[in-house]
Parts: structure tokens; sequence; C-alpha cells
């Protein structure tokens, strides 16, 4: 119960904080508009074709995701270190590991506020029809999961070298091209392929496209093994990113290096 | 809590140690077998020159640092083994940093900071209510942090420490930074702590004017080891007892002697001060007929209080452990 209580009050700290910068977050709304538009007309060939703005808005906003989730994880944990706060959270009774999944609700409620803002203005701007089913919000939960993880291991991995800030938003920025966001994996080199199905997000793109425009059924993705796949790579991706990260504390409470930026 | 551990001791340190490794591969020792007790209701000084390890030692007090060797105890709760329990009985400001949400309200941060120990809602409430009444920051509850001067933020940290009511608060350089009226302000305070409540405290600080003022006891540590861990009192007694400052008109040209050339002597504005060792009354009182037998005017014989600014430079200084007056005489 109390180990609940403090995860919440994480999460609602997070979007106190997060209200304090909505100027921020609304000329970033627009950035994100910017940005979608552009890469439409450049798979559009300078046309903006509503069915391939629908194949790409779903790609896009779990790109974007992606983005407030591997950057906003390395920046908070820094910022707070630069602020002070970071080292009182690990003086918190309940391990710190359940703190930083409440803080990620916080991420994930504010990131489903903005991108949901953003898709609305681009469904009702641009005219793209998506039909919203109940297995999509499935599949997106799987894929939080697994994309959280991720977070978890940059947010380790920041504790002990600290400088990886450059090196997050690499990352983010380089799944734009890597995780199916914009082109589909199946023109990838197989061996681009390959890689680009291990990363966060790749699995969940793919099948949110086949829930929502082929719109078929969980089961059948299960019976394929597409879901089978997703759930596999976000329980490795989730545990895996606890583990790491918990490890990094201890190495980081080794070295003294804790509440250093 | 440990084998049920039923002491007076707020604080047990027992061979405390901690060996960084560094960039060369050369193990570094910035903790050296501490072994430190501190009483239950106690305000205890912590001192130290910069580098000396009180800051890695706090830190492994809070859990923010892994010990190399030897265990810690808070209120009887083993940090390494108890580790939510062991936090639950402390409230903590660092040093040189903000601890608390600028961002957010006083009464925000209040809140978040019960949550995060563990406190109930309405515990939290009702201490945070009563402590920034007693902070007179109750009509500011609702400010940003942000726009608060750096003596009401100092103020509102060490609240957010106090509002899960831990029973032992470390203070981490609490006057840093401050002007004189927030340091008075931060003195009361802290003095009320520990009257009122019955906290235990423990300051570390460079300011040991404050440190004086405050604390009952003091451990200094040089170089990773406890080097004096003494009552303030006895600490001061033991480097004060055989001090002499003897005031005189006029000045002493062509009347010093022998017996004064050990004396540190001062001349200004008409008066002469000799400060110096004397070791008993006999020697005082045979000192004196010499000064009347001048034919000097004597103003006033006065033993000095040492200060701890001068202990503490002194036992760094000689950097050897002192226990009593035997571990003094070849001090320089």
């Amino acid at each position: 119960m109390m180990t609940l209580k403090i995860m919440l009050n994480e999460t609602y700290k997070g979007l106190l904080i997060a209200w304090n910068y909505k100027f921020e977050t609304f000329l970033q709304l627009v950035m994100m508009g910017i940005v979608f538009i552009g890469i439409g007309f450049i798979i559009g060939g300078g046309q903006l074709s509503t069915g391939q703005l629908t194949y790409t808005l779903i790609g896009y906003s779990m790109w974007l995701y992606s983005s407030i989730v591997i950057s906003g994880m390395c920046r908070d944990l820094l910022g707070e270190a630069q602020a002070g706060t970071l080292e009182q959270i690990f003086m918190s009774p309940v391990p710190v590991s359940l703190v930083l999944i409440g803080r990620s609700f916080a991420t994930l409620i504010t990131a489903t506020i903005n991108i949901l803002l953003f898709t609305i203005v681009i469904l009702l701007a641009l005219k793209v029809n998506i039909s919203l089913q109940w297995q999509g919000l499935v599949i997106f939960i799987i894929t939080m999961a697994g994309l959280f993880g991720f977070g978890f291991i940059i947010a380790g991995a920041t504790l002990i070298f600290k400088r990886v800030g450059e090196l997050a938003g690499l990352t983010a920025n380089a799944l734009l091209f890597l995780n199916g966001s914009m082109l589909p994996v199946e023109q990838f080199p197989n061996w681009l392929a390959l890689f680009a199905k291990t990363l966060p997000t790749t699995q969940g793109i793919i099948l949110l496209r086949d829930t929502l425009l082929k719109m078929q059924p969980l089961y059948e993705l299960w019976q394929d093994g597409s879901l089978v796949l997703l759930c596999s790579q976000s329980i490795i991706y989730f545990g895996g990113g606890l583990l790491i990260f918990t490890w990094c504390v201890r190495r980081a409470k080794l070295q003294g290096t804790l509440g250093y930026y | 809590m440990s084998e049920n551990h039923i002491t007076n001791m707020a604080v047990e340190i027992s061979n405390l140690g901690k060996v960084y490794g560094n960039s060369n591969g050369n193990p570094f020792t910035a903790v050296d077998n501490v072994n430190l007790n501190v009483r239950r209701g106690e305000v205890f000084g912590f001192l130290g020159s910069n580098g000396a390890g009180k800051t890695t030692t706090i830190k492994m007090m809070c859990g923010l640092v892994t010990p190399t060797t030897g265990r810690i105890l808070l209120n009887g709760c083993d940090v390494a083994l108890e580790h939510g329990e062991a936090m639950r009985q402390i409230g903590v400001v660092l040093e040189g940093t903000r601890n608390i949400y600028w961002p957010l309200t006083a009464w925000q941060n209040l809140m978040y900071f019960g949550n995060l120990k563990g406190c109930s809602r309405s515990n939290s409430k009702e201490r945070g209510e009563a402590l920034l009444k007693e902070l007179e920051l109750w009509d500011r509850r609702n400010d940003i942090i942000r726009n608060f001067s750096r003596g009401m933020q100092q103020r509102i940290a060490i609240a957010c420490a106090l509002v899960a009511d831990p029973p032992i608060l470390i203070l981490d350089e609490p006057t840093l930074g401050l002007d004189v009226e927030a340091t008075q302000i931060m003195k009361a305070l802290l003095k009320r702590l520990a009257q009122d409540y019955k906290k235990t405290v423990i300051i570390t600080s460079h300011q040991l004017d404050v440190v004086q003022e405050l604390c009952e006891r003091v451990a200094i540590m040089h170089k990773g080891k406890i080097i004096a861990d003494k009552n303030l009192n006895d600490l001061l007694m033991l480097f004060g007892r055989d001090y002499y400052q003897i005031k005189i008109k006029g000045v002493l040209n062509g009347h010093k002697n022998d017996e004064l050339q050990d004396f540190i002597i001062k001349e200004e504005e008409g008066v002469t001060l000799l400060t110096g060792i004397i070791e008993n009354q006999a020697k005082l009182y045979s000192l004196l007929d010499k000064i009347r037998e001048k034919g000097v005017p004597l103003i006033s014989v006065s033993p000095l209080e040492p200060d701890l600014e001068e202990v503490f430079l002194k036992l760094v200084k000689n950097e050897r452990r002192i226990d009593n007056h035997d571990d003094i005489k070849n001090y320089a």
C-alpha cells in the first residue's frame, strides 16, 4: 500500500512539474506537427497522401513516445542531480526502482496528453482517418512496457556515466529511421530488419498497424507469433531494464557518484 | 531492528571505511576505520577540513554511498540491511544543494516529501502546517520556492526533512550562504528542535562559531580518521585551562625579561596585552609581583576561553588523535 502511495506521489509530482512547463510543451506540439507534415511531404514525394499519412501517423506517434521516454528519463535524472533532489529520492524507504516506475507513469500520462492533442489536430486538419480499436490499446500498453524498460537502461547509464544525454538523444532520433515509423521494416535489408526488430517499439508499430489499419484481431496476431514476440520483447526489456537500473544504482553507490552530474 | 538493539544511541558507527578506486588504479582511502556514537537528543557537530571524509561519512549514513567496511546503525536499524526502516529514522539536508523542488510551492514540497517517506496524507498535512507556522512561512505556503530568499529556501528544506517526524536530523552546512539574520533564525530553529522536540541533530559546518554555539559534542575528522571526539566544553578545556591574558596600562619597553619571553605581547593605544600559558597559580602571582615591582599599573587578569576555531586548527595541524590532556602536551 505504501509502495503504491509513493509511486502515485511520484506521478503527481511529475504532473505538477510538467504543468509548470506548459508553454514549452505547447511549442513542442507545434514542432511535432511541422516535422510530421515535412515527413509526410518527403514520403509522399511532395504530396500529402491521406493513406500514407495514416500509416505514418501511427509510427510517428510511437516514435514521439520513444523520444519523450528515452530523452526524458535521462534529462530528468540529470536535472534532479543538478537540483540536488535526486539524493533525497534515494533516501525514500522504498526501493528507488519503484519510485522510477511511479515517475514513468507521470511521463506516460504527460506524453499521452501531448501526443493525443497532436494526433487530434492532425486528424482534423489533414482529414486523416484512423479507426480506434480496443486491441490497439492492448498492443500499446505492451509496447510501452518494453519502451520504459529501455528507458530504465538509459536511466541507469545516466547514474554511472552522467554524459549520456547526447547518446540518449541520438538513440531517440535513430529510432525514427530504424523502428519503422517512416518506412516499413520489410523494406530494410535483411540484416537491418533483423536488428530493427530487436529495438523497442518496432514490433509494437507493426502490430498497431495490423490492428488499426488491417483490422486483424489479437488472436490472429497471437497465433502467427507476432504478438508473442512483442510480449517476449517487452518482458525482456522491462525486466532487464529494472535489473540493469538496480545494478547501476548499486555501482553508483559503490563509486560514490550518485548525486554527481 | 538489528539484534533487538536497544541503546540510548541514535547513531552507532563501527569500523566504518570507504576506499575509492581512482582512474590511475590507485585506491584512495576516504574514510579509515571510523568509530562514532551519537546519543539520542544530542546536538552533535561533525567537523573537518575539505576532503577530510565527513561528507562521505554522512552519505554512508544516508545510504547514498556503500561502505567498504563497517556498519552504521540509525536508532538500531542497520543502513545496509534495513534500508527502509533506517531511512525512516532520518531527515537530511545535504550541502550545497537545493534539496527541494524549486518549480513547486512550499506546501507541494512538504506534501511530496511527507509521502516520499511513507507518511499518511493527514499526518503530512498536520505536520506541514505546524512546521510552516513555526517557521513563519505559513502565509507563503502557496508560493513557488524559486521566488523565496536563500534563507527561506533553507528553512523549507529543513521543514521537508522534518515533515515525516524523523528522530534524527542530519544537516550538512545548514548556514552556508545565509546572511547574518538568516543565520540567527536558523540557529534559533536548531536550538528549538533539540530542546523542545528532543531531536538528535547532526551538523557539519565550516562555520565553527555556529557549531560552538549549538553543539554539545563534536568530532573532528582529518584525512579520513577521527582525531577528536569529545564534549565541546571538555575539548575546549583541554586546550584552554592554562591560557591567561594580562592587561596593563602603558608599554613594557625596557621592562621585558625572561619570564615574558613565551608570551605574545601586543601594545596598542597605551595598553599592553600579554597572552600566554601560566601553568599554576604560584607562577601567576610571581609574574604579577614582577609587574608590580616595575611600577606598571595592572588593569585586569583573565583566563582565556579558547574558541573552537583555534582548537580545530591545532588538532588538524598536529594530525594526532587526542583523548586526554597528556595527548596535547607536545602540541604546537
